[in-house]
């Protein structure tokens, strides 16, 4: 017995050496108001924010920042996590997708600092367009620095439309834009547009084009009214003239672009830098042009994707956050910084910047970065809620069901049934 | 008559042989496409025909992957998080199967039921109490946090408690007789004929370890204490994924797997051959 006890407190004293070594490790968050400012971000988006802070520290010469990077997905496992657990372990500030924003300022309220409430915070909120400031507020207050966009255009390649004889100036229409199509397939026998079929990205731009999220503000689905319906009818058409080619996922997508198997990618500003990493041997095929309207005058633009950084009410240093947030979302040197590398910022005055009216050698030398900041200021305010992921899943549904023969009008209330028997 | 059977013989071994072959190349054509990814640039990823020659951009990958998750402190948290659980797990779960299969307490049958039931439970459920508990003891962040939470696996207990199942009672009481103690009986007698079942039980904590997502990614809060699986995740961005890093990272995650199971192959099939011939 006495070996026994022994054997077990060595073991015991090797756990507890184990915690020693571990704890050597910089704790971060946890420890109260060390003044280090802890922000969760993704890829391109740490050496951007690693280099503001250099700029920062230049007049605040106390202020330390610990950029850690993760992925998108992660951010959001470990925010629901850290939320759930009560606002554990959550790091000072991150960078969040808009979209899911709104959704855990209603399931989680009390958990992010009200900016609004700040002095001076309602200034700057000139200085962002609309839509980006109504994405980040619950009942009028914002809760986070409007960071990058995603503001949407059509791509298409120049060269298929010039074999086609397809002049892109004249899709004005969704009609227009399916009617080419159909010209493309018969002389190219191109796809108009390829789409991720596993992911709801274009039919939410679509309804988002009209003004809608999933949801309108009395809490009803917007899924199977008329504006719904406009959206999946351009699927249906496409996929009736054969025309639509779903992918299943991001890197099917990503294939089919390089593959040449599609006229166009409907798509964020974003996708310009997507394409020339992964399509380098494509330079000069590719043109952006504005969304087709539903109805000749209609409302051409919209948003997809865009993020904002929101700051924990349980962190030890709000003020330090808030401070060096607040200098990097309105510093006219910050936002060309985010710009230069890959991100497209939201603050309308970065626009005069040379960066903007930039040729891009990838297009052609056309200034494809004036277009993208022009739509800035006429994309339409969408409402997101917490059930939104629950509705974009059901139209991932609604997306096959049509493009294989069902029904527009009967999918999209039979997707309407069963998302009010899943709803929170 | 001879010759048709020949015949016979020969297309059965053929149809074997083209069956294996198969099978070979689907489960290698998977490393092979990591292989060609990690020495390719990323665009290479999604051209049709598809690349399948191996490019000359190892290197840059490699540094660019440096550059961005720090290689050499990544692979170290994996091994040394790795490493120090297995040898702590085996330790924790193989005398708790020995004391649930050799000796005879009240509550035997009900503590291995309650382990045996608990394995049912979706990891899900438990990481959020869990990571609270953490986060109160302030252990968020360290190899502690990595390590301990799941050191007692129900599983390995179950593999081991099957395994000295099958040991011979008679020997230890025979030793007992003999005047060891209890120590030395488990250190001397009983783990020397344990070998297969230990290596097994290692190689799969071993994977489990290395493999694990979930709990490394939301236990860490720095990129100084990330695993390797934690750190590939965060090299996905939102539209720019530079597919060149992530594979040679699989790459790079990979070789510990297949040495540390080469190392203990041997035990390991002599433990399957073994139990086959009693």
């Amino acid at each position: 017995m006495k070996k026994l006890t022994s054997l077990l407190s060595i073991v015991l004293i090797g756990v507890l050496l184990l915690t020693a070594c571990g704890s050597g490790g910089s704790n971060g968050a946890e420890k109260k108001g060390n003044g280090e400012v802890t922000i969760w971000a993704t890829n391109i988006n740490v050496p951007v924010l690693e280099q503001a802070a250099k700029e920062y520290q230049k007049d605040h010469k106390d202020f330390k920042v610990k950029v850690v990077e993760m992925a998108n997905d992660d951010i959001r496992s470990k925010m629901v996590t850290g939320l759930q657990a009560g606002g554990k372990g959550l790091p000072d500030a991150a960078l969040l997708v808009d979209d899911g924003l709104t959704g855990w300022l209603e399931s989680f309220p009390n958990s992010f600092v009200n900016l609004s409430e700040k002095e001076g915070f309602t200034d700057i909120t000139k200085d962002f367009p609309k839509y980006k400031i109504d994405s980040i507020s619950k009942d009028g207050d914002v809760y986070a620095f409007p960071f990058d966009a995603g503001p949407v255009g059509v791509f298409y390649r120049k060269d298929i439309f010039e074999k086609a004889g397809v002049d892109p100036a004249a899709i004005k229409t969704w009609d227009d834009y399916i009617a080419a199509g159909k010209v493309i397939k018969e002389k190219t026998g191109t796809n108009m547009l390829s789409y991720d079929s596993n992911d709801s990205t274009v039919f939410t731009i679509l309804l988002s084009q009209q003004g809608f999220g999933y949801y309108s503000k009395d809490g009803k689905t917007t899924i199977g009214t008329k504006e719904s319906q406009n959206a999946a009818n351009v699927f249906k058409q496409l996929a009736d003239n054969k025309t639509l080619l779903g992918t299943p996922g991001w890197n099917a997508w990503v294939t089919s672009l390089s593959d040449s198997q599609t006229a166009t990618a409907i798509a964020g500003g974003w996708l310009v830098g997507t394409i020339q990493q992964q399509l380098p041997d494509q330079k000069g095929k590719w043109g952006v042009m504005e969304l087709p309207a539903f109805e000749p005058g209609g409302s051409q633009s919209a948003n997809q994707g865009g993020s904002s950084f929101a700051i924990s009410k349980n962190s030890p240093n709000v003020d330090e956050a808030y401070d060096f947030l607040k200098f990097f979302s309105t510093d006219f040197k910050m936002q060309e910084l985010a710009m230069d590398g890959g991100l497209f910022p939201s603050y309308l005055p970065v626009y005069e910047s040379d960066l903007f009216s930039k040729p891009l050698e990838y297009f052609n030398n056309e200034p494809v970065w004036t277009f993208f900041a022009n739509q800035m200021e006429k994309i339409p305010s969408v409402f997101y809620t917490t059930n939104d992921n629950l509705a974009r899943d059901e139209i991932i549904k609604v997306q096959s069901e049509i493009t294989t023969g069902k029904d527009v009008k009967k999918s999209l209330d039979d997707a309407s049934e069963r998302l009010k028997n899943r709803e929170k | 008559m001879s010759n048709s059977l020949k015949q016979r013989k020969l297309t059965s071994k053929l149809v074997l042989y083209i069956t294996l072959l198969a099978g070979l190349v689907i489960s290698i054509f998977p490393f092979y496409w990591m292989f060609v990814g990690s020495t390719n640039h990323t665009s290479k990823m999604f051209t049709n025909p598809p690349t399948l020659t191996f490019g000359g951009q190892f290197l840059t990958n490699l540094t660019n992957l440096n550059d961005s998750i720090g290689i050499y402190r990544v692979l170290f948290n994996s091994l040394f998080v790795s490493l120090v659980y297995v040898l702590l797990a085996l330790i924790v779960n193989t005398m708790a199967a020995y004391a649930l299969s050799k000796f005879e307490f009240k509550g035997q049958k009900t503590i291995f039921m309650i382990l045996i039931v608990s394995m049912m439970i979706p990891y899900q459920a438990t990481m959020i109490p869990l990571f609270k508990l953490m986060a109160n003891f302030n252990f968020l962040n360290t190899y502690f946090a990595l390590i301990v939470p799941s050191l007692c696996l129900p599983f390995a207990i179950f593999l081991m408690r099957q395994n000295l199942l099958a040991f011979p009672t008679a020997l230890i009481e025979a030793a007992r007789i003999d005047g060891a103690g209890e120590i030395r009986i488990f250190l001397r007698i009983v783990l020397p004929s344990m070998k297969p079942a230990l290596a097994a039980t290692a190689i799969y904590l071993f994977m489990a370890q290395w493999n694990n997502f979930m709990w490394p990614l939301v236990a860490t809060t720095s990129n100084d204490m990330y695993t390797f699986p934690v750190a590939l995740s965060s090299l996905i961005g939102i539209s720019i994924i530079d597919y060149g890093q992530v594979m040679t990272g699989i790459t790079i995650a990979t070789i510990p797997i297949i040495i540390f199971f080469l190392l203990l192959q041997k035990h390991f099939i002599a433990g399957m051959l073994g139990s086959s011939v009693k």
